[in-house]
């Protein structure tokens, strides 16, 4: 009987071809250069800082593991943003802080976890509770556009899916936040006693 | 303004954030915004959520984040095993590289779906210890399709183990077994459709529907096949049976064919089609009026054939259209819906029957698209030309492909509906179609999830005749009918249309009727459970069907926050896990294209309503078409070494989650199905 032998490997892990010595030594550059963007923006879509260090150091060991799959070196921003950006949606969804994620990424109608309470509870400012509403995937790309400055192909590849989409995307996550700030200005104005339309009065029904 | 105009405008506001406007689009924004109040402010907000999101505090990272980081490399540089140091790791990875590659080109993957056994296999540990150990899942099938210069080569293996998805690798051998498929010339498979248990393949190509026994002998019985699964039941064939007289019986399976075969065929074996299509298979059309629909001598495998597994062009000069072919839950049947190639007509449903020649069509209108099985029915839709420039609908028809017969669901303008393996829930497609003489093209729409042993129990009261074409004239014998049969019932039954004001329960004609008649026949008088079809909403272009102008059923959103008009699904793949508690669809990023995004959970039911509920697979780049088991999906992922596609599984259930793929696997130019 003819036998092939099949290596098998867990999905997300790729072949290797460069010397491993090679291979980390790139890493490291690419550690120095982006680690403090790719922290930060990992701690405003997962809203805890530890498990954005925790979640930084896993993602530059990823790039690592899959330094071969890195074709073009100008892209590596890109590319380390779309390892980091998986790492946290399969952290948030391991932890089922998502429960539901519909098919454009966004968690809109689930049900608030506890966890997500006691975020919330943790969190100052209108924008920051504004930001944690909005869905992951819509927060992605209004954190890699917005404070990350990722436009065009960079911010699309680093969304993973293609221009058109990360541009319905991104439009998307500002409607979504821009919902969400007018709910936190309107409850804002609660607590503090003021009238809502003292603060809501740039706020226009929807079109 | 409407809200869509609103919409493109707040989209450009975005894009100019972003300064992807062009000139034009700049320009156009700005009159806008002197004009739109509501635009005005949305670009005041827009604006002012960059400034405050770049006013947020900085995230500054731990400072022993460095040292975390680089005690991890330093870990992973050490279990790793690098090529320099990986000689035994890379040896099967060559092994099988070399020869697919050898091969050409590894065209189609294929699974069948098979729930789990009850018990997993135990796992068994890789003798290179650096790396972790797989653990055992309940087996399931699966298949290679490789080329060469001769024909196809089907690999066969059976999955039984995977990774944690914890570890970083792990290692498993596999035992591959080798099998020549003698595809007709000139067939290059882009789909594959694999029956439930996984002894029938149905290829389809750009120009053919080729179907391809395996039988159980080349792999021995699915491990999960239920005792009473009806397929080689004599009783649960009774009126079915496609062979006619005289027909060999089917093979049993032979201890020799158990065993795989060197890849030696001859294409001109016992069985094998024609080279050149042949008339009778080339024509779509019906058979003549003087030639009533009739089975050939079937095609059965011989051994030689079996070995060398010849296929079988069941039709030809056509393209698959509709929902991809599928098996009956049985794997008797496959049904599909195709049209001429040269597209001089609309799209008919199509069933074929293991041992017989040709396919039959089961539809005679020139624009019923074929969508799934609901038990031994099969589910279609169809588009309803209005009269000169009246509007389309459309409906959605129960065909019994052994009579024939037809019936209409109470229920308008759903689209292709992908009906559970338990008949209990599908989901459907509603929005709004393009429509010409003979393609209906769908616009703007989503996909829903429906209760659909209510449409199905109402369906059944509300019998009616399939539409013909308008542009054929009617009065020929040439009727659609059920699959022939041993019983009397072969013979193609012919009725004429149902009287308008009473019409027939369960007799349903499959006659050619004019347009005039097949008018009247979707517009029966109001009956229970359904309103009237001259009610029924527009499915032109622009029209929406509103599923609330009929009573009793609710459709519900697979994706609330997917805007059907801005983001409408447009191309897209559904399958159910055979428990029907697991749902699978895959939403091609445009329509036409080779990849797309597939998704997989489950689906809940509380207090009758249905809903989307825990995501297995979260939206992941997939090329079209995977496979959905009850503890597992499979489907092509990128690449991350230059190839177009490898496979990748993953499973759940008792011993953890796991996964697997297989980059080895060179699928340049493939169009993978399962």
């Amino acid at each position: 009987m003819p036998v092939l032998a099949v290596q098998r490997q867990v999905l997300g892990a790729t072949r290797v071809t460069t010397d491993g010595a090679t291979a980390r030594a790139a890493i490291e550059q690419l550690y120095a250069a982006h680690h403090a963007e790719i922290y930060s923006y990992l701690a405003r879509m997962l809203r805890d800082h530890e498990l954005a260090a925790d979640l930084t150091q896993e993602a530059f060991i990823k790039a690592y593991r899959a330094y071969d799959t890195l074709a073009d070196r100008e892209r590596a921003r890109a590319w380390l943003y779309q390892i980091a950006g998986r790492t946290a949606l399969d952290e948030l969804r391991r932890r089922k802080i998502v429960r539901f994620v519909p098919w454009s990424g966004e968690s809109r109608g689930s049900a608030a976890s506890a966890e997500d309470l006691a975020l919330h509870g943790r969190l100052s400012g209108d924008m920051e509770r504004a930001l944690a509403q909005v869905p992951p995937r819509q927060r992605q790309a209004l954190l890699l556009a917005e404070l990350q400055e990722l436009s065009g192909i960079e911010l699309a590849e680093a969304l993973g899916v293609s221009h058109v989409a990360a541009r319905a995307l991104l439009t998307r996550a500002r409607e979504s936040l821009r919902q969400a700030l007018a709910v936190e200005r309107a409850r804002s104005a609660v607590a503090e006693g003021r009238p809502q339309s003292a603060v809501s009065g740039e706020e226009r029904e929807r079109p | 303004m409407s809200r869509g105009e609103h919409a493109r405008y707040r989209q450009l506001i975005s894009d100019r954030l972003a300064g992807q406007l062009s000139v034009l689009e700049e320009r156009q924004l700005v009159r806008h915004l002197l004009a739109c109040a509501e635009c005005r402010a949305v670009h005041n907000d827009y604006h002012e959520q960059r400034r405050k999101l770049r006013s947020l505090p900085p995230q500054s990272p731990p400072r022993d984040l460095w040292a975390r980081t680089s005690v991890g490399l330093d870990r992973e540089m050490a279990r790793r095993s690098w090529p320099a140091a990986g000689g035994p790791r890379r040896v099967p990875r060559a092994a099988l590289a070399g020869t697919v590659a050898a091969l050409g080109v590894a065209l189609l993957v294929g699974t069948s779906q098979l729930g789990p056994t009850p018990q997993p296999q135990t796992a068994s540990g890789s003798p290179r210890l650096l790396l972790p150990t797989p653990f055992g899942v309940a087996p399931q099938r699966m298949a290679f399709l490789g080329s060469e210069a001769g024909g196809m080569v089907l690999y066969r293996a059976e999955v039984n183990q995977v990774c944690p998805t914890s570890a970083l690798s792990c290692l498993v051998e596999e035992d591959l077994s080798p099998q020549v498929i003698a595809l007709p010339r000139g067939v290059t498979p882009s789909n594959l459709s694999v029956s439930p248990d996984g002894e029938r393949l149905a290829i389809t190509s750009s120009q053919s529907v080729v179907a391809l026994v395996l039988g159980s002998e080349l792999g021995g019985p699915p491990p999960d096949q239920p005792p009473d699964r009806p397929s080689s039941e004599p009783a649960a064939t009774a009126g079915l049976t496609a062979a006619p007289e005289g027909s060999p019986p089917a093979p049993e399976p032979t201890a020799d064919a158990a065993s795989p075969v060197a890849p030696s065929v001859s294409p001109a074996a016992a069985g094998s089609p024609p080279a050149e299509p042949s008339p009778e298979l080339t024509s779509p059309e019906l058979p003549s009026s003087t030639e009533p629909p009739s089975i050939t001598p079937p095609v059965q495998p011989t051994a030689a054939t079996a070995q060398s597994l010849t296929a079988v062009v069941i039709l030809d000069d056509v393209h698959a259209v509709g929902a991809p072919p599928a098996w009956a839950s049985n794997g008797e049947l496959l049904a599909f819906s195709a049209m001429p190639a040269d597209a001089s007509r609309g799209p008919d449903v199509y069933a074929w029957r293991e041992g017989t020649e040709t396919a039959i069509r089961l539809t005679n209108d020139g624009m019923t698209y074929f969508a799934s099985w609901s038990g031994e029915r099969i589910v279609a839709s169809r588009v309803l030309l209005g009269e000169a420039d009246g509007p389309a609908t459309l409906s959605t028809v129960l065909i019994d492909p052994h009579t024939g017969l037809e019936q209409v669901l109470p229920i308008a303008d759903l689209w292709l509906p992908q009906v559970s393996p338990l008949g209990d829930r599908a989901v459907v497609w509603q929005g709004t179609m393009e429509f010409s003489a003979t393609r209906a093209r769908p616009l703007t729409g989503a996909l829903y999830l429906a209760d659909w042993s209510a449409l199905e129990l109402a369906a059944t009261e509300m019998p009616t005749a399939p539409p013909s074409e308008s542009t054929e004239p009617p009065a020929t014998p040439e009727a659609p009918a059920g699959l022939p049969e041993a019983s009397p019932r072969a013979q193609p039954k012919v009725t004429a249309p149902p009287d308008r004001g009473n019409p027939t329960p369960d007799e349903s004609s499959t006659d050619e009727v004019s347009l005039e008649s097949a008018t009247d026949e979707v517009s029966p008088e109001p009956s229970a459970g359904a309103a009237p079809p001259s009610d029924a909403p527009e499915a032109g272009p622009g029209a929406t069907a509103p599923a609330a102008d009929w009573p009793d059923f609710e459709l519900v959103d697979l994706d609330p926050e997917r805007d059907p008009v801005h983001e409408p699904v447009l191309d897209w793949q559904v399958r159910w896990a055979s428990d029907g508690m697991l749902l699978g669809y895959w939403l091609a990023d445009a329509a036409g294209a080779s990849w797309g995004h597939l998704k997989v959970l489950t689906i809940a039911e509380e207090g009758g309503r249905l809903s989307p509920a825990e995501t297995l697979l979260a939206p992941t780049l997939a090329r079209r078409n995977f496979t959905l088991g009850t503890d597992r999906v499979a489907w092509i992922g990128p690449t991350d070494t230059g190839g177009d596609g490898e496979l990748r599984i993953r499973t759940w259930g008792p011993g953890g989650e796991g996964g697997l793929d297989l980059p080895e696997l060179d699928l340049r130019e493939v169009v993978p199905a399962f």
